[in-house]
Order: structure tokens, then sequence, then C-alpha cells
């Protein structure tokens, strides 16, 4: 259901029973159907908005005032100054908990100040001590210290710090596939979090968040961790992942209306579009035959440090393929359209070993086919939104090809003017058609 | 119940927050206090690092030994290297083993590359934190003296079962901050 209508329809209703459109009972009935709008607290949002960044910013500040390395202060003194507003967060986070708990933005702000202030203090204590630069130590330590305050305190700004730094920990180890695996577990650890997050009715924004740092979070680690030794295995891994992302993003949920609390939905969306107009190139294809790889293979990585990766793939994989199908049978073509990414990368991938046109013609027909889908579909429901995103992806695909150099000019003015073509006739039909029932 | 529950994790959490850095502190304190004393050549260099401030890299001279024989080595692998002083009076890695020395000193370092007969090492001195102003003088202090043929920048590490703790920097055999304070006058 959508609430902005709904809300429309409620502002309405006394001027169209004023002018006699729709009698009182009709106009109470339609009230009683549709029920209350649920309206969020702005006012609510903005004071756990400041909370939250006022937080952030005093606690980013102390690490840089550390960051200074004052001469002048001691060893002694440095240890405590470690300490200090370590347990002054600890202090401000344990009195909210016991005195405040009713308070979101309390919690929300004191748990961020003291995630940071964990870090303020392993930072300000490698300087002291000269602590080798060991920055994945660092930083899951100070990770693993404060993803516990996210179910203590229902924060959700720690678990994001958590996500983004689990990631950043994981980029570290390119080369150690078993280590650098571990960011999936450390990433399931916020999983129960976010669905406990996603269920408040109030606080959506706040799920929305930490979805968008989850879903730029997995495919970052993706990169890191998946497909590693099989060379052009990518194009299927990203191809499943943000299928994933945005087949169970559209998934009906109560309650989500707009894109924006949708993020794993949107950003799915816009990655399936990436990813098939890259696919329309000949590059990732050609990286199946090894020319750009960057596989284990270099590193003599033994078969079995790789088997993690492997089932994680073959899940992924899996699990894209099932929701595709399921899409399919409900028939939501849009989504089902959008869906079959991972199935047609795959395809390509079994060809693109061998020749890379296969798949680089399959994906321009692909993309042309969504496209077309798309703007038709928008046409038809009046969808401004779907129409122009219908002509951006035409659009690319249109102006890629026809600056593409590797096929012959003549073939190229040719299709363009089959399909152009094709794109008159449908109007002229379309108008027949509109023509004949007026 | 729940609530005697959360206060329990949540005063568990709050120990093992505080444990943390004190025992990062107490390990360091204790090595500083008695571990042996050792000066390590050094090149240093001033990066940065957005968290911990500015500091000067420090790259030991002796970053490479000689491949101990029938071992394997993989990258990453740690090795305890036994150290010996030279008769310059700098430290040296004599050799390196994959059991821990009885008799001699040794520090816990990591394989960076295993080739041929050669084993390179990450020795685990490699930052000393300086003033954010300080750190550009400071490899600046060192490049000029370095110049004058006299590449005699050294750390004084204090080593305590395998663990090391830079005590100091030293450049022509002033502390770094002295040097830097006398260019800055």
């Amino acid at each position: 259901m959508n609430k902005k209508a709904v809300q429309w329809l409620y502002k309405e209703l006394p001027d169209l029973v004023s002018k006699g459109v729709l009698a009182q009972p009709a106009a109470d009935r339609l009230r009683e159907h549709y029920g209350d709008i649920k309206s969020v607290d702005k006012k609510w949002f903005v004071i756990i908005l400041c909370s939250v960044l006022g937080a952030l910013l005093i606690g980013l500040g102390i690490i840089l005032l550390f960051g200074h390395n004052w001469e002048e202060l001691s060893r002694p003194v440095r240890a405590v100054l470690s300490l200090l507003p370590l347990m002054v967060g600890q202090a401000l986070a344990m009195w909210v908990v016991f005195k405040r708990p009713e308070s979101q933005a309390l919690k929300e702000g004191t748990a961020t100040f003291l995630s940071l202030m964990v870090g303020a203090s392993i930072a300000l204590i490698s300087q002291t001590y000269n602590i080798p630069g060991d920055t994945p130590t660092f930083i899951l330590t100070w990770m693993l210290l404060i993803v516990p305050l996210a179910y203590l305190m229902d924060a959700t700004i720690p678990a994001a710090i958590f996500v983004a730094g689990v990631s950043a920990w994981a980029c570290h180890f390119w080369n150690e596939p078993l280590k650098a695996f571990l960011f999936w577990p450390l990433m399931a650890v916020v999983v129960p979090h976010f669905i406990w997050s996603l269920r408040q009715e109030k606080y959506t924004v706040r799920a929305a968040i930490l979805a968008l740092v989850m879903a730029i979070c997995a495919c970052v680690g993706a990169g890191f961790t998946l497909g590693r030794s099989w060379p052009g295995s990518w194009i299927v891994i990203y191809s499943s992942l943000i299928s994933v992302f945005y087949l169970l993003g559209a998934w009906e949920f109560k309650g989500f209306s707009t894109n924006w609390q949708r993020p794993f939905q949107a950003l799915g969306g816009l990655g399936i579009f990436i990813m098939m107009f890259m696919l329309t190139f000949r590059f990732p294809w050609e990286s199946i035959a090894g020319r750009y790889s960057y596989s284990y293979a270099a590193n003599e990585i033994s078969s079995w440090a790789a088997i993690p990766d492997n089932i994680l793939t073959f899940l992924l994989v899996g699990g894209a393929l099932l929701l595709f199908f399921q899409y399919a049978k409900r028939q939501d073509w849009m989504r089902t359209l959008f869906g079959a990414l991972p199935l047609l990368a795959l395809i390509g991938y079994a060809f693109g070993g061998t020749s890379a046109v296969f798949p680089m013609l399959l994906f321009n027909v692909y993309l042309l086919t969504v496209s077309v889908f798309r703007l038709m579909t928008g046409i038809r429901t009046n969808n401004l939104g779907v129409i122009n995103t219908g002509m951006v992806m035409l659009s690319a695909l249109v102006l890629a090809r026809f600056f593409d150099s590797e096929i012959n000019f003549v073939l190229k003015g040719l299709v363009f003017i089959f399909i152009g073509v094709g794109f008159l006739a449908t109007n002229i039909m379309i108008l027949r058609r509109k023509g004949g029932a007026a | 119940m729940r609530k005697e529950l959360i206060i329990g994790i949540f005063v568990g959490l709050i120990a093992l927050q505080i444990a943390v850095p004190v025992s990062m502190i107490a390990k360091r304190e204790s090595t500083l206090k008695d571990g042996a004393v050792f000066r390590f050549k050094t090149a240093p260099v001033d990066p940065y690092d957005a968290f911990r401030g500015r500091y000067v890299a420090i790259r030991a001279e002796i970053n490479k030994v000689s491949k101990p024989q029938g071992v394997e080595l993989k990258y990453g692998q740690k090795v305890y290297a036994q150290l010996i002083v030279d008769e310059k009076g700098f430290a040296q890695v004599s050799q390196i083993a994959l059991q821990k020395p009885k008799d001699s000193a040794y520090l816990i370092a990591s394989v960076t590359y295993p080739s041929g007969n050669d084993v390179g090492l990450n020795l685990p001195i490699d930052r000393y934190y300086m003033e954010e102003k300080a750190a550009p003088r400071a490899e600046q202090a060192y490049r000029e003296h370095s110049r004058r043929d006299k590449q005699d920048a050294y750390v004084i590490v204090r080593v305590k079962d395998g663990f090391a703790v830079i005590e100091g920097l030293y450049v022509g055999d002033q502390k770094i901050e002295d040097v830097v304070k006398q260019k800055s006058l």
C-alpha cells in the first residue's frame, strides 16, 4: 500500500464530502478500510541523528588530538590518558542503559562514542609504545570489542562501524584466503541485529543505513574472498550477489514502501544494470581466459584453502537462481528479467572461455530486451521513473555500441536501422490500435 | 532475569574493553623494564596513519638472513630470529629457527619472501611515533646526516621473550627528539 497515496486521499476526503462527491459514511468507511497512517516522527529522527553525529564528531576529534603525539606527555600520563576517554564512554553508556533505557537517541549516541573511544585507546597505546603497524590486528581487536554494543544497547551505528571495519580488515588478506574468508562469519555477527532493526516499526531509517553499509561491504568483501581459484568467476559471483540483493530487497515485506527503505533493492538494481552494461564489452569475458587474472595460482594456495570459498560461491549462485525461479513462478516479469542476470552470466561464463563473441552478443540482446521491456512497462503503467530508467539503459547501450570500434560499420549501421525500424513499427501499431479503439 | 543477564554481559564487556588496553600497556612496560638492550641500524622515513598520527617508519637494515637447511618456509610464517651483537655494537640476526631458542635473545619475526638461500624477514620494529611536526623534520635530519656519509641512525630496542619495544631513535648518537629540537631553534 502506498502511504503517500493514502495521505493524499485523506487530505482530499473532507473536500470531496463537502462538494457532495462522496457521502460522509462512505468517507468514514474509506478511512476504516485504510486505517491510520503511521507517520514517522521527524523530530525524533532529528534528535537521534544529532546525537549520533555529535558523538561521532567528538569521538573522531579525540582520536585526532591523540594523533598529534604530544611529546611533552610522559609515558604514565599517556597510559592514563588512553584509558580515561574509554572509561568516560563506558560510564556514559552504563548510565544510559540503566537510567535512560527508553531513549534511543542517548543509546545510539553513547554507543557510538564508546565505539570510537575503544579505538582511540588502542591507538594511543600503539603510539606510546611504538607498536608495529599491524593494521589488521588493530582493526579486528577494536571491532570485536565494540560489536556487543549493537546488541546490549540496541545501537546500529556500532554495528555499521563493525561491518565497515571488518571489511577493511579482510582487505589486508587478499593473499591469505582462509583468513580473509572469516569476513563472512564476522559479517554474520550483525545479521540478527539487522533483522531486529528491520522489525522496528518506528525507526526504519537505521535499518536502511545498516543495509546500505552491509551491501557495499559485502560487495567489497566478495572481491577479496570469493571465486579466487577460477579466473573470471567474478562475473558469475558479482552477478549472483547483486541479484540476491535486488530480489531479496524486492521481496514483499510489510511496511516498506519507498526505495529509501529498500536499499538492497535500489543498490541491487543499479548493480545489475552496471553489470549487464559491463558484460556487453569484451574485457570481462577475456578475464576468464586469465588475461587479467589475479587468481591464487601464483601464490601456491593449496586446494583445501579454497573449499570455504567454493562452498559459499556455490551457495550464492544457487540462492540467486532459486530466487530467480521464485519470481518467475510469481510472473513478476520485470524482476524476473533483472534476476535472470546470474543465469545468463553462468551461460556466458561457460562459453566465454573459448570465445568472447557469444557472451557479448548475449548480453547486448539481454540489455536491449530489459531496457525496451522497462520502457514499455513504464509507458503502460504511466510511470515516469520506470520510463526514464529504461531510457537511460537503452541510451547507454546505444552509445556504447555506436562508439564500439570492434564491430564493422556496415553491420553496426544495419543493426541500428533494423532496431530503429522496429521501434517505429511498434509505434505505428500502438497508434493504430488506439485509433481503432477510439 | 533478563536485566541481570544484560548487566552481567555489559560489565563483562566493559572489563574486557579495559583489560585489552591495560594488558597492552603492561606487556610493554615490563619489556621496557627488564628487556635486554639492542641497537638496530635503521633508515627512517616519515609516513602517516589516520588513526595513530605521524610516525617515522623504521626499516631495520637486517631484513635478510640465510635460509636454514632443509626447512620449508611460507609467506607470513612466524619464525624465531636469534640476535647477536656485531663488533660495532649493532644487533644482527645470526640465524632463524622454528623452535624457541633456549639460551640466546630472539625476536619473533615473520617471513616476507623465501627465495633461494635467503629469507626476507619482517622484524616487529617498524614504527617510531613522533609529534606531528617533528616526524618530517626527523626524516630530514636523518637525510642530511646520511649525506655526510655517516649513516648511523639506529633504534634502541628492549627485547624480552621474543617481544620487542622501541625505547628511542638516535641519529648520530643523539636522541631524535633533541636533533629535531636543535634544528628548529
